[in-house]
This record gives C-alpha cells, sequence and structure tokens, in this order.
C-alpha cells in the first residue's frame, strides 16, 4: 500500500508544482487556432469574429516533473514487481530540478477583426506553482545522512511559489505591412492565492560526534493562505478582485515570403503585488548543532526530558517572526518564444521553435521542430518534437477540427507520457472549443 | 480523409488503453521499498569530571578537594549517640520529716500569755544515685507533697520556711492555720506543690552538698484546754519525680553505649578489583559533648563486609586507646563541645579495609561520663548527651587494576527492528588518568548471551602522566564496532543489556595516580546504521 502511495504521489508531483511551459503545438497551427495569440500577440487569427465560451473554450494543463518518473524512482525485480528506490531517484536527478504545474482556463474570449486590426478581450484564470530544490534534498533523503559522514550537504536554492489570479487581458494587433503584424496585450492581474518562498538554503553536517543544520535568513510570503488551511471563504476572495497587478505581452510576425514566417514573442511582463490578507513569515538565520543526549542526564534516566528539550530548541532555532499584511510583489515569470514556420503546398507546414524562461538564475531553455498536415480545410493534424527539461524524448500532437463555425482543438506537448506513462516527466493538454466566424483569407501562402 | 479520421479515432483509445493498461498493473505489483538510508545520530554527548559523574551516579557521597585540587570523596551520616542525661542521671524521691512538741515551761506559760510561737530548723541529707554531690538543682517538673497532722488542742498557725528553694523568684515558705474544735481536736492539714521551675540549692549556705533544710514556725492560741508534753505537730514532706533541667554538682561516673549503626558505600557495590589501593583513607569521628564534665569515648568496634559478606574488622591503636572528649564549661551551658580523632593508617589498619572494598561498615561507640573533679565545678542539663559523628574520607590517590564493575539494565531488543548494518563509534577525550574497558553484553530472555560488543577495546584511554601520577594532557581514542545485519537481527531478541567496566590507573593499573577535581573526559557515542524502511 505504501509503494503505492509513493508510485502514485511520485506520477502525480509533477502535478503538484511549476511556473513555466513551453508550448510548441499551437504555433504549429498559427493563425488558424485563435489560442496562438495568446502566445503571440503580433498572430492575428484568421476569423473575423472569435467567441470563447466559458471553461469550454481553453482547458490547460501543464505537469513537469523534471527528472522524477515512475522508472526513475522504482527498481523492477525478477518477479516484475516495482519497488521504490530514492537513492535511484537521486542518482537521476539533476543538480537542480523543477517541479511545475501549471493550469488555466478561459472564461471568456472574445476576439474581432477589423480590416487590419484585431480587438480581443479575455478572462483567464490562471495557477501556477513550482518547486525548485536541489538534488541533495533527495538524494539526503533517499541515502540518508550517513552516506554523508564528514561532509557538508547543501540543501540550497529553494524555491516554492504557488499563486492563483485572474488574468483579464485586453489585446490589440495590428497588420502594419503586408510582411509585419505586430500585437500587445494588456493584462490586468488580481491574486488570489499566494505561496512564496526563495532562495531557502540549509546546509546539513553530519560528523561522528554531531549533526548541524544550518539555515540562511528566508522570508516565506503568503496571501490568502487560510483558503487552504482555514475555512476562508474561496468565493469571496476569488470575486474580491484584490491583489493587483499588470503585466504586458508584445509580439510580432514577419512573414520572410509567402511560404516563411517568423514570429517572435515576450510574454508575461509584469507582477503582481500582493497586499490583502498577507502574511510574511520572517525566518532566522539558524546554526543548531545536536550532540546526542547529555551523557550524565542519560545516565540519571532522563533521556525523555532531554529529547524534548532538545525538540523543543530545534523548533525555537526555526520559530519565525510574523508580518501580517505586509505588502510584497511577485514577478510573472517571463519568457520569450521565436518561431518559424514553413508551409510547402496546401497540406504541408513545417516549423520550429524557441523558448526561453530565467527563473531564479536557472535558464529553462526548449527547443522543438514540428509538422503539421492540413487535410482541407476542416482537418489539420501535427506532431512535434522537441527538447526540454533536458530531455529529448519529447514527442508533442495536435489536432483542429474545424466544423463550420465551430472549432474544435486538442493538443499536448508530450504524447510520450501516455504511451509510456512509466517515464512520464511531463504532462501537457490544451483542449477547447472555439466559435469562429468569417474566415478571412487562406494562408498568407496561397 | 474521413476514413483516416475515424481509423484515428479507433485505434487511438486502444492504444492509450494498452499503455496506461501495463501501468496500472504495475501499481498492483508494487513490493516492499529498496529504501535503506544510511543514518548517522549522535547518542550521546558529555564532558564531565569524575566528580560530575559520581554526583549522578552515587548517593549519600560528599564531594571536594584537598589542597592539590585531589578529589575527597567522603560519606557520612545521621550521628549516633549516647542517652540524654536525665535517663543516665537521675534524682531519686526525698522524705523529710520533723516533729515539733512543747516543753513544760512552754505548756505552763499558755494560760497567762494565751498565745506561743516556737521555732525550729531541721535539716537532712539528700538521698542521690552513684554518690553524687549536688550543689544545686533546677527542676523542670516534680512535686512536693506537704502532710502536717498534730495534736494540739488549740487553735493555731505553723509556717514552713523552705531557705533552698526558690519558686516562682521568692523563697518558698508556705504557711498553715487551724481552729480548735471540740468534736475533731487534732490537726491533720495536707497540701502540694508543684515544683516545676523551682530552684533547690543542696549546698546550705555554700558550704556542703546534699544538704536539704527547713524551718518551721509553730504558733499556739490558748483554748482553755489542757496541752500536756505529748502533744506535738508532725511535717512530713514527700518530693516526688522531681526532674532537673539543670544540675549543678559533682557526679560519680557513668558507661553508656551507642547503638550500633552502619554506614553503605553504594559506590562500591557490584565491584571487585585485583588491586584497590587508596593511599590516604580515613574515617573522622566528631563526638559532641554537651555534659558539662569530662567523657571517655571510644570505638566498640568497626567491621566491613564486602559484598562477597566477607568481613574485617578495624584495628589499630584507635581502637584501644580511649579518648577524652572535651566538654562546656560553666560559661557554656547548654552547648557542646566537639572532639575530633581521625582513624587514618597511622594508627589502623583502614587502608587494608578500604582495599577490602566494603560494601558497608558496622560501628558502634562506648563511653563514661567521668567522674567528678573537684577543682571544676560541674552540670547536667536533662538534653545533655554524646554524640559520634563520621566521617570517611576517601582521596583520590591510589592505584588500582581491574576495578571492575556490573551494571545490568533492561533493553528491548525489538527496538532494533528497523536497523539493519550497524556501527557505534565512540569517541573520547580523556583527562582522566584512567584506562577503562567496556563490553556491552546483550542477553536473551533466558539470560543467555546474544553477543558482545567492544570486547577488548579501550573507550577511555589514560591521559599522559607526569611522575607524580597527575595528568598532563588527555588522550584522545576512538572505539568503533560494526554489527553485520544478521547481528543486528540476532539482538533484536535480546532482554537485557549488560555493561561490563574495567578500570585501571594509568593504562595498566601499575601507577599510583591523582585524580584531580578539573580532570575531565568528553565522550560522543554515534550510531551509523542502516534503516529498514
Amino acid at each position: 500500500m505504501a509503494a503505492r502511495v509513493l508510485l502514485i504521489i511520485t506520477l502525480l508531483l509533477p502535478g503538484l508544482t511549476g511556473w513555466a511551459q513551453s508550448q510548441f503545438s499551437m504555433f504549429q497551427f498559427g493563425s488558424s487556432l485563435p489560442q496562438t495569440n495568446q502566445l503571440n500577440p503580433g498572430i492575428i487569427p484568421e476569423y473575423k469574429v472569435v467567441v470563447g465560451l466559458p471553461v469550454l473554450s481553453s482547458t490547460y494543463l501543464h505537469l513537469n516533473s523534471g527528472g522524477l518518473t515512475m522508472n526513475n524512482a522504482f527498481d523492477r525485480d525478477t518477479n516484475d514487481s516495482l519497488h521504490f528506490n530514492p537513492a535511484k531517484l537521486a542518482a537521476n536527478l539533476n543538480e537542480y530540478n523543477r517541479l511545475e504545474v501549471n493550469g488555466n482556463t478561459q472564461l471568456l474570449y472574445l476576439g474581432l477583426k477589423v480590416k487590419k486590426n484585431y480587438l480581443s478581450l479575455a478572462l483567464i484564470e490562471r495557477v501556477d506553482a513550482g518547486f525548485i530544490f536541489p538534488r541533495t534534498l533527495v538524494s539526503l533523503v533517499g541515502n540518508g545522512n550517513g552516506d554523508y559522514l564528514g561532509e557538508t550537504v547543501a540543501l540550497d536554492k529553494l524555491n516554492l511559489r504557488a499563486q492563483a489570479f485572474h488574468e483579464l487581458s485586453a489585446g490589440y494587433s495590428r497588420q502594419i505591412t503586408d510582411k509585419l503584424d505586430v500585437g500587445i496585450k494588456v493584462k490586468f492581474l488580481s491574486g488570489v492565492l499566494n505561496v512564496e518562498a526563495k532562495n531557502v538554503n540549509l546546509a546539513l553536517t553530519t560528523t561522528t560526534d554531531s549533526i548541524t543544520l544550518t539555515s540562511q535568513p528566508f522570508t516565506l510570503n503568503s496571501a490568502n493562505l487560510d483558503l487552504i488551511t482555514e475555512e476562508g471563504d474561496i468565493f469571496k476572495e476569488a470575486t474580491a478582485f484584490q491583489n493587483r497587478g499588470l503585466a504586458f505581452d508584445i509580439g510580432a510576425l514577419y512573414r520572410v515570403s509567402p511560404h516563411l514566417e517568423l514570429s517572435a514573442a515576450v510574454l508575461d511582463l509584469g507582477a503582481i503585488n500582493w497586499y490583502h490578507n498577507t502574511r510574511q513569515l520572517l525566518f532566522p538565520e539558524v546554526d543548531y548543532t545536536y550532540k546526542g543526549l547529555d551523557l550524565l542526564n542519560l545516565i540519571e534516566g532522563q533521556q525523555a526530558n532531554n529529547l524534548n528539550n532538545e525538540l523543543d530548541s530545534l523548533l525555537n532555532a526555526f520559530d519565525p517572526d510574523t508580518v501580517d499584511n505586509q505588502r510584497y510583489r511577485t514577478a510573472l515569470l517571463p519568457k520569450f518564444y521565436v518561431a518559424g514556420t514553413y508551409r510547402l503546398g496546401q497540406m504541408h507546414t513545417f516549423g520550429a521553435t524557441f523558448y526561453g524562461d530565467v527563473f531564479e538564475g536557472i535558464f529553462n531553455p526548449a527547443f522543438g521542430i514540428s509538422y503539421t498536415l492540413h487535410l482541407g480545410k476542416i482537418w489539420s493534424v501535427g506532431a512535434n518534437w522537441s527538447y526540454r527539461n533536458r530531455s529529448f524524448a519529447n514527442f508533442g500532437v495536435g489536432t483542429t477540427l474545424n466544423l463550420g463555425p465551430v472549432q474544435l482543438y486538442l493538443l499536448s506537448e508530450n504524447i510520450t507520457s501516455f504511451i509510456t506513462p512509466d517515464n512520464a516527466r511531463l504532462l501537457d493538454v490544451r483542449a477547447g472549443l472555439n466559435l469562429v466566424i468569417g474566415r478571412v483569407k487562406e494562408a498568407a501562402t496561397q | 480523409m474521413r476514413k483516416v479520421f475515424f481509423l484515428l479515432l479507433t485505434i487511438l483509445p486502444l492504444f492509450l488503453y494498452s499503455c496506461f493498461g501495463d501501468f496500472f498493473n504495475d501499481l498492483n505489483r508494487m513490493g516492499n521499498p529498496e529504501w535503506n538510508p544510511s543514518l548517522g545520530v549522535p547518542v550521546a554527548n558529555g564532558t564531565f569530571s569524575l566528580a560530575e559523574y559520581l554526583d549522578v551516579v552515587a548517593d549519600s557521597l560528599t564531594i571536594s578537594q584537598q589542597g592539590d585540587g585531589v578529589v575527597v570523596l567522603s560519606y557520612s551520616g545521621p550521628p549516633v549517640a549516647s542517652p540524654f542525661a536525665e535517663e543516665m542521671i537521675a534524682v531519686p524521691d526525698q522524705q523529710f520529716r520533723a516533729a515539733m512538741g512543747l516543753t513544760n515551761t512552754e505548756i505552763g506559760g499558755l494560760p497567762v500569755n494565751l498565745t506561743l510561737t516556737k521555732q525550729a530548723n531541721y535539716s537532712f541529707t539528700v538521698d542521690t544515685q552513684e554518690a553524687d554531690l549536688l550543689d544545686s538543682m533546677e527542676l523542670k517538673s516534680g512535686v512536693l507533697d506537704i502532710a502536717i497532722t498534730g495534736t494540739f488542742p488549740a487553735s493555731g498557725s505553723v509556717q514552713l520556711v523552705f531557705n533552698p528553694i526558690t519558686l516562682n523568684g521568692s523563697t518558698f515558705a508556705p504557711s498553715f492555720s487551724w481552729t480548735y474544735d471540740p468534736a475533731n481536736p487534732q490537726q491533720n492539714i495536707s497540701r502540694s506543690v508543684d515544683l516545676a521551675g523551682a530552684n533547690i540549692d543542696f549546698t546550705k549556705g555554700g558550704v556542703t552538698t546534699n544538704s536539704f533544710d527547713f524551718d518551721l514556725v509553730l504558733t499556739i492560741n490558748y483554748e482553755g484546754q489542757p496541752i500536756t508534753l505529748g502533744d506535738s505537730l508532725v511535717v512530713n514532706l514527700q518530693m516526688n519525680n522531681p526532674r532537673f533541667g539543670k544540675v549543678f554538682g559533682k557526679f560519680a561516673q557513668r558507661n553508656f553505649n551507642t547503638e550500633p549503626d552502619t554506614v553503605f558505600f553504594s559506590l562500591l557495590d557490584s565491584i571487585m578489583a585485583d588491586t584497590f589501593y587508596l593511599a590516604n583513607p580515613q574515617i573522622n569521628l566528631t563526638f559532641g559533648n554537651s555534659f558539662g564534665l569530662p567523657v571517655s569515648a571510644s570505638l566498640a568496634g568497626i567491621t566491613a563486609a564486602n559484598a562477597q559478606g566477607q568481613t574485617m574488622p578495624l584495628s589499630g591503636t584507635i581502637i584501644n586507646n580511649p579518648v577524652t572528649v572535651n566538654y562546656p564549661d560553666i560559661n557554656q551551658v547548654g552547648q557542646a563541645v566537639n572532639t575530633t580523632i581521625s582513624i587514618n593508617k597511622d594508627n589502623s589498619n583502614i587502608d587494608q579495609l578500604i582495599a577490602f572494598l566494603p560494601v558497608e561498615l558496622r560501628y558502634q561507640f562506648t563511653g563514661n561520663v567521668l567522674s567528678a573533679d573537684p577543682q571544676t565545678e560541674q552540670f547536667v542539663l536533662d538534653t545533655s548527651r554524646v554524640t559520634g559523628n563520621y566521617e570517611i574520607v576517601l582521596p583520590l590517590s591510589g592505584r588500582v587494576m581491574n576495578f571492575s564493575s556490573t551494571q545490568e539494565f533492561d533493553f528491548d531488543g525489538s527496538s532494533l527492528e528497523p536497523l539493519n548494518e550497524t556501527t557505534l563509534i565512540v569517541q573520547a577525550v580523556n583527562g582522566l588518568p584512567l584506562t577503562v574497558n567496556n563490553e556491552l553484553v546483550f542477553l536473551d530472555a533466558a539470560g543467555q548471551p546474544l553477543d558482545t560488543l567492544f570486547s577488548g577495546q579501550s573507550l577511555l584511554v589514560s591521559g599522559t602522566l607526569d611522575d607524580n601520577g597527575f595528568v598532563i594532557s588527555p588522550t584522545e581514542s576512538t572505539a568503533e564496532v560494526t554489527l553485520t545485519a544478521a547481528q543486528t537481527e540476532r539482538l533484536q531478541s535480546a532482554k537485557k543489556l549488560v555493561l561490563l567496566s574495567t578500570l585501571n590507573t594509568g593504562t595498566d593499573g601499575s601507577r599510583v595516580v591523582n585524580i584531580r577535581i578539573d580532570d575531565s573526559v568528553q565522550v560522543s557515542v554515534f550510531l551509523l546504521t542502516k534503516i529498514n524502511l
């Protein structure tokens, strides 16, 4: 039973955390899929009117476990039984690792194309969470501190952020020339929930006569945490539109030739100011050494008191100061896309996309290539291969189906997670239904 | 295209089902985790001197130091005591009798003068015990019964003037009178007087001892009835249960014994040694005397018993030579004066007695309250007594070879169940002049040994010694033992843990060493183990 729980946790861990996600599949479908405008406001949908129905129009889920996979965490014996092996898991991790979860759903979308202009209004609910941890954390749990006798294990650069917020965006795009489209999106943000701790640096030193735990001072910020821990009124907080922020997306598309398009975008340039129902925990510097029970007290039979005192000392050492209603700011994670597509005839599109973000000094790059098959005006299917999370084993697929004014789409950045769940480290799905009216033109390549 | 679409629509769910089918099958094949982390835990740590250690493990032990810093262990206990003085010295009940009659001249003058007063003094010797010579006495209780009988056919009165007795600050002089009654012409008078707080002087003005007297003053009022030579007045005095608070005088010799007592050496319980030699052990006996006269006290005997039930008596001149105990002078009434004697290896075999590793010492005192010194005024209070306090003093200078002890503890071996291969590391920085070997023996429920750890290893190695046996620098040592997984599993059935300790001064017990109060040892115990999760 315990092993099963461990397995499920291993598989779900990616779903518990994350900030950034590279989405390559949407670029394959370009302006035929209105949601591409979310990744680059310079890409103008090819419909006069786009209406997104609440929830139905776009729901996105992205889980990234980094190196945490079932095969990395479990051993299979000769009887085909699986055994959780944290030491093996530690050996398969990077020096620093990111666990991510991103999700969003469109509650409202309206897009209007007026001549060379495209106006959009969207309300999106976003959830981003992530945890950055060093390999030593898992290694310490998996191998135990005894493997580090005489050494100091640095549990550094621990970062945690989880936030949920509303994003109300207004976009404006314009075809500047026959070759160049540009767009900008202004996003009004309203935070609902946030937990954030940056650069938590711990170190554990084990010698043959002591264990020393040190911690540099760090701050844990939170807002509306009682929504999780207590009986906070989630509806009230979600509709209060407190904790406001602002962000921008800008993008451009350049038609090099009738067949070749290049695009670039920078997204999420902005931040949320958290000021409502906030709490700041200021953890002090800790230098705590445990040398075992006092020998004389042990001889006297007072080990219980001794243990309790030690536990109290340790807890007291980490006892934080609490500051309520302290204002703080969390930046969105800026990211950029550079993409290019080449359309070969009516049926084939080839593409390449480069993505990057930097969080707390860790650059997270990704790039991918894609192929899309257009089967008439109704159905398009595509596949892509990408490198991300230090893995080349990412094969994505996507499809759009236009049934009159109804457009269905289903995209995934990594179909291999469904094929070999034992090796899944990335689960990514976007699906939705758009009402699209008035297809303006065929692709420029026609 | 339509065919392709529907073909994919059919194949995709089947494909995904087959993939996730294997995955969910895996869920049913979960075995125990292969998780055996290596856990390193400091178990215990301490820096302490021998004095601090003994303070924890030994009861009834006082720890101090000599001028050179050497640790001194002292045992003491409640004092033993002689009986109180009032149980040894008592003033017995006293009886005095006086009779007064009239002469012919006095009888013949009565019808003329109508009244007659006659006075006489009566003197007695008081009874004492053991030929004590009493000067004076302050009574805390006692009763004087006065009985007066007479045959005078007349009215009259009588006064008894007790010049030796002072009661309530005045000379005690009670008066009695009567009126002639033809129907009952005789006198019959009695009275009891509480003497608590009374002072009685037995010196008759400072010239003698054991003397008591009083004046009788008789007044007769003639009533017309004939008085004869046979008429008289008789005074009977009975002093009952006189108990003194203080008594002065010169007292005869009396003997006393204390109750036998025992002092226990918990420190030496369950100890054995090939050699155990302390350089200067001693027993200090302190006698406290609140008798106002000299006392001779001596040890009736000290007998040591070791853990094996063998006994050894203390011998030497100290046993044979009584000690004259000092006493308070007249200006120190109510105080006790101490006299201390030391039993050491010069006047006894105490070094052999201690080397015998006694777990208890049985002892008793005897004594004499000495006979009176005619030149000195002496006194005794009712609470006067002789007390004897002992203090066994053991300076930790000596030589010990294979000083071994055994301690047994309950141990639940099942607590080792999560442990796999396990290593115990004991590190020490020893500033004591002692080398200690320990063995941990695990016993099963039947008392059979399952395993022994640290066999042949020294957990503490003596600090470096100078020529005088003092530590000049500590010695570091590390003892390590590794239990295989099989050994650890075997110990899970352990129910008892026996700690065998063997101690030598220096490295092998051949050196005489000195343990100073500041000599200390730092010990850390570390556990490194693989855990089964």
